[in-house]
């Protein structure tokens, strides 16, 4: 067959890429040995400088394990309430379908809009939550002012706007073991838990692997939900390497640096998204 | 479903081959934006003189039929839509066409990539970075008509050390302590007694001690904190009697800023005994707008914005406005002054239009319109003496301000635009975030606040 | 039997209620905040002591938001025409031609899913104004397609290598080169796969505020996000104008999901299922 017609089909979507995404990103590594406020024509070569910097700033370690957080936390918490839910979800009784129409809802709503949302009732003065635990005589907490459950406040918020999507697929991979494994389970009298651990988890894996690996890319690249809700902070405490990115090329002035961050950030990803890609590759010939 | 499907097909390679050819045809301007701008600074005086008789309106005819960008910093309709219709009247006056550009919140980082990218609009707004960001971009408007009409107070914040200047300013930005006015009385405080930092200290304890919360600051994104730094910081290094004026090592770079040490110490004391709001740390600044509203909160940091952002909330409190006041007994207080953050508007050098920019200009500053921008889009002071502004609320606030201090105050060009260099705005919040992080007020915090302060500002300087 | 599937019930409803409350919790609090004058400086929670509808109005009066749903009709239309059809194409020669080439083109494609879109922001940006592409519906198109496109390309390459390369080997015998193979055989089968991808894409897409924002900066040009993002974020916040534009922002996708909602989950469930 002449294979080189053949592969003329991908050449405008490779087009796109190469000019919207390689190159932009090559700029992006140029950038980055560069210091540069970002804006104006004086742009100083320093090297890998920046990456240097880089690895030995405290706040960067911090920005790092938050990523981590939002990437590995949110994945896990939406496995688990996204299987249960599915689980919940799938058997019958009137009134599921609402209840899964609505759980799916916010999936559908901009995750900016929702971080303002969510401010309003996480804040302290007059936040919903406060208002809230005011009706049952308890007095009002500073929320997002702690680091850490600034951190977690925001794993919940994505976790709870995006679970609909993981009990979706998880419903569809339900929905894909035939039910006379249970059938024969049963009759060898197999508990609840060997059921799940023998049947349900070996054969939902491998056909919700992807969604759960895209799942964690999402969650690395955490951006407008964390602009919305504490814009990184306190005190830079909640930043994710998105946020983080761009408060240091937009508000401190530091494009040579938030380059690296954003070189850095990628490879991070790869790498995290490759080894998660293995492992479930690995589990699902292990498991067959 | 055949045809269609062609149809799809043959539009996505149009599109696919128009990106080629056009990326194909950029490809000798690729990469040359740094060496633009470079010769760009260059001919700087050139094309000023070049430019210099058309400025007035006479140069309207010529331009008449081309349309300009001109990009602003707000965002609220009631703002745009005052400015549509001056620009409306512009255009059936001179039959050029401008075209408003809305970033709002996220100007300043739209200008950045548009800078960055050697894009630019013909005109923007340039909310107090005239000299100090936009410079290298900016045409010299020293030669234009309303020249010599720039107030004296704005002079300062708006020319370079060559004497040029680079936008037309029409409002003037103030940044001081916005107070609920009614709260005060309650509690028996006249604010225009409030003279140094101890007098201060005086009134929150009142307060206090009336279970009104005396300070609200906000450290979340959305901020005043950078606004209270400026003007503190301010008060104690470069306020005009000191005795130690930090002012020069600020600006070589030298500056170490352990010598803020005191500043911070006297703002851990105000933390220790409560006269900051408790959530400083969380809160957004539209809550501490609210609370200075409804009277649970009595002085605010922040700059003529402020006044009619609180005013908006609540019609009925009176308000006032007041200098930052003075470190030491008898001392000057400090008022930060500076090109009005929604008023003062620059020029593109590399512009095609510069005629039709120039006569648009003109026009924003001839006093029946510029008065129209002063009330309705700025809500400060007229940077302009051609006019004579009243009727406004927030300009009759900071005029009362004004008078009531008078002779007691060194008008100062806002801190950071006056000594620091250009990102250390963001590096402000981060400070003060520091110092409120956690406890709070601690020495801890002092020292990583201090630290925040010196890192990043060596690291400026540097190279 | 029939005792045990009542109290089962009444375990769901409960599980159920606790749900709902949980899930609309938010949308209640931006409605209330959207039916209360600016002055109502009372709890978020309570309810407003009259149906107060000035915000609705003056943001309808306004007329931005009408537009900015309009633009997002557009740039959504127009984004999903090229992530279909640049998208298919490409998959299809992925899925059949087993080549290391292929095999690295493919790890292209799934390269860009990992991109912070911030770190290719500013070289993207300079792109787009040097071809004049800034505040135009094209020039938004293009990129909003640039990152649309992997992902359908993965999705379409997946369901290609479902259907029995025989088709593709018959169609070639009777003289079709591979582009009529692709339009006569292949793309008649996509269409439930191209639904998932433009449910996907379209909700990415109405949702998208990191370009949108940067590419779109004329008024008239202005998506929902933007719009909203607007509201939320100037100086003296208009929160009541900000809710309701947010409510009104929302409504088409979730007027749309609540008709569709067949085609919404099964879109979900085929993205990520094989």
């Amino acid at each position: 067959m002449k294979k080189k017609s053949f592969n003329l089909f991908y050449i405008p979507a490779l087009l796109l890429v190469l000019f919207f995404v390689a190159y932009p990103f090559a700029n992006a590594f140029y950038i980055s040995l560069h210091k540069w406020n970002g804006y104006s024509a004086d742009m100083t070569f320093v090297g890998i400088k920046n990456y240097v910097r880089m690895f030995t700033d405290a706040g960067f370690y911090r920005t790092l394990g938050n990523t981590m957080v939002y990437g590995f936390a949110s994945t896990v918490l939406n496995g688990i309430l996204g299987l249960a839910l599915a689980v919940f979800l799938n058997h019958d009784f009137p009134g599921r379908d609402l209840v899964r129409t609505i759980v799916y809802l916010p999936v559908l709503i901009s995750n900016l809009i929702m971080g303002y949302v969510m401010y309003f009732i996480f804040q302290y003065d007059h936040g919903a939550l406060n208002d809230l635990l005011a009706l049952f005589g308890a007095g009002p907490v500073d929320w997002l002012s702690d680091k850490t459950s600034a951190v977690i406040i925001i794993t919940l918020v994505n976790v709870w706007q995006f679970v609909g999507n993981s009990m979706i697929i998880f419903m569809a991979g339900l929905q894909g073991i035939p039910r006379y494994y249970y059938e024969a389970a049963a009759l060898d009298r197999a508990s609840a838990w060997q059921k799940f651990t023998y049947i349900t988890w070996p054969l939902l894996l491998p056909s919700t692997a992807s969604a759960i690996v895209l799942n964690l890319i999402g969650g690395l690249k955490l951006y407008e939900l964390i602009v919305a809700l504490t814009g990184g902070g306190p005190a830079k405490g909640s930043h994710s390497l998105s946020t983080l990115i761009a408060n240091e090329y937009f508000s401190s002035e530091k494009a040579g640096y938030a380059a690296a961050l954003g070189i850095f950030s990628f490879l991070f990803i790869m790498v995290v998204a490759n080894a998660a890609n293995g492992y479930f590759r690995r589990k699902e010939q292990e498991l067959s | 479903m055949k045809r269609s499907a062609m149809f799809l097909l043959t539009a996505a390679m149009g599109l696919s081959l128009a990106a080629c050819g056009k990326a194909a045809d950029d490809k000798t301007a690729d990469d040359t934006v740094a060496e633009d701008q470079g010769t760009g600074t260059n001919t700087d005086t050139e094309g000023a003189g070049q430019t210099g008789g058309s400025g007035g309106d006479e140069a309207s005819g010529a331009a008449s039929g081309v349309t300009i960008e001109y990009a602003v910093n707000y965002q609220q309709d009631a703002q745009a839509s005052v400015m549509e219709e001056i620009i409306q009247a512009f255009e059936e006056e001179t039959g050029i066409h401008v075209e408003l550009t809305l970033s709002g919140a996220d100007h300043e980082a739209v200008m950045k990539t548009r800078m960055a990218s050697g894009d630019l609009p013909d005109l923007w707004n340039t909310h107090g970075w005239s000299v100090m960001r936009y410079k290298e971009f900016l045409t010299p408007l020293n030669d234009q008509p309303w020249f010599g009409d720039i107030d004296d107070s704005v002079k300062g914040a708006v020319a370079d050390q060559d004497g040029n200047v680079y936008v037309l300013p029409i409002g003037e930005g103030t940044n001081g302590i916005i107070y609920n006015q009614d709260v005060l009385e309650d509690n028996g405080i006249d604010a225009v007694k409030i003279r140094t930092v101890d007098d201060m200290s005086a009134a929150m304890e009142t307060l206090a001690a009336a279970g009104i919360t005396p300070m609200v600051i906000s450290n979340s994104d959305k901020t005043n904190n950078a606004h209270f730094l400026d003007s503190y910081l301010a008060a104690y290094l470069t306020c005009a009697d000191l005795d130690t004026d930090h002012g020069a090592a600020l600006l070589e770079g030298t500056f170490d800023w352990e010598a803020s040490r005191p500043a911070w110490e006297q703002m851990a004391q105000w933390w220790s005994k409560g006269y900051w709001n408790v959530d400083a740390l969380s809160a957004a600044r539209d809550s501490n707008f609210s609370a200075v509203a409804n009277g649970e909160a009595a002085f605010m940091f922040f700059t003529n914005d402020g006044i009619n952002a609180i005013h908006d909330l609540a019609p009925d409190a009176a308000l006032g406005v007041m200098p930052m006041p003075a470190t030491k007994d008898g001392g000057l207080m400090t008022w930060g002054v500076s090109e009005g953050n929604n008023s003062c508007i620059g020029v593109w050098k590399d512009t095609e239009h510069m005629d039709a920019c120039l006569s648009f200009l003109s026009y924003l500053a001839r006093p029946e319109v510029a008065k129209r921008v002063i009330v309705e889009i700025e809500g400060g002071i007229p940077a302009l003496t051609t006019l004579d502004v009243e009727g406004s609320y927030s300009i009759d606030v900071i005029r009362e301000g004004q008078a009531a201090f008078a002779g007691k105050v060194d008008y100062v060009t806002y801190f950071d635009q006056a000594y620091l260099p250009s990102g250390m705005w963001g590096i402000l919040k981060e400070a003060a975030s520091a110092f409120f992080e956690g406890e709070g007020g601690t020495e801890q915090n002092i020292d990583a606040a201090i630290r925040v302060l010196q890192e990043n500002y060596e690291d400026m300087y540097e190279g | 039997m029939k005792k045990k599937k009542s109290r089962d019930n009444i375990v769901s409803w409960i599980l159920s209620a606790f749900l709902c409350l949980v899930y609309l919790f938010p949308f209640y609090i931006i409605l209330m905040l959207s039916f209360k004058p600016k002055t109502d400086l009372r709890s978020r929670l309570a309810l407003p002591d009259s149906l107060y509808l000035d915000h609705y109005i003056a943001v309808l009066k306004n007329g931005q938001i009408l537009l900015a749903i309009k633009n997002n009709v557009i740039i959504i239309i127009g984004s999903l025409l090229v992530i279909v059809v640049v998208g298919s194409l490409a998959a299809y020669p992925l899925a059949r031609v087993q080549s290391k080439w292929n095999e690295w083109i493919r790890k292209v494609f799934m390269g860009i899913m990992m991109i912070t879109p911030l770190t290719v922001l500013v070289g993207v940006y300079s792109i787009l104004s040097r071809i004049g592409a800034i505040s135009t519906y094209w020039g938004i198109i293009l990129i909003l397609s640039t990152f649309g496109v992997p992902m359908s390309v993965y999705l379409y390459a997946n369901f290609i290598a479902t259907i029995p390369v025989e088709l593709d080997e018959a169609a070639a015998i009777d003289g079709a080169g591979h582009l009529a193979t692709f339009f006569h055989v292949i793309l008649p089968q996509l269409k439930p796969v191209t639904v998932t991808v433009i449910i996907m894409q379209g909700v990415n897409i109405w949702n998208n505020y990191l370009f949108t924002h940067y590419v779109l900066q004329k008024k008239t040009m202005f998506t929902v996000t933007q719009v909203v993002s607007g509201y939320f974020s100037t100086t003296s916040s208009d929160y009541g104008g900000a809710a309701a534009v947010a409510v009104i922002g929302m409504l088409p996708v979730v007027v749309l999901y609540l008709c569709l909602q067949k085609y919404f989950v099964q879109g979900a469930m085929d993205s990520a299922v094989k």
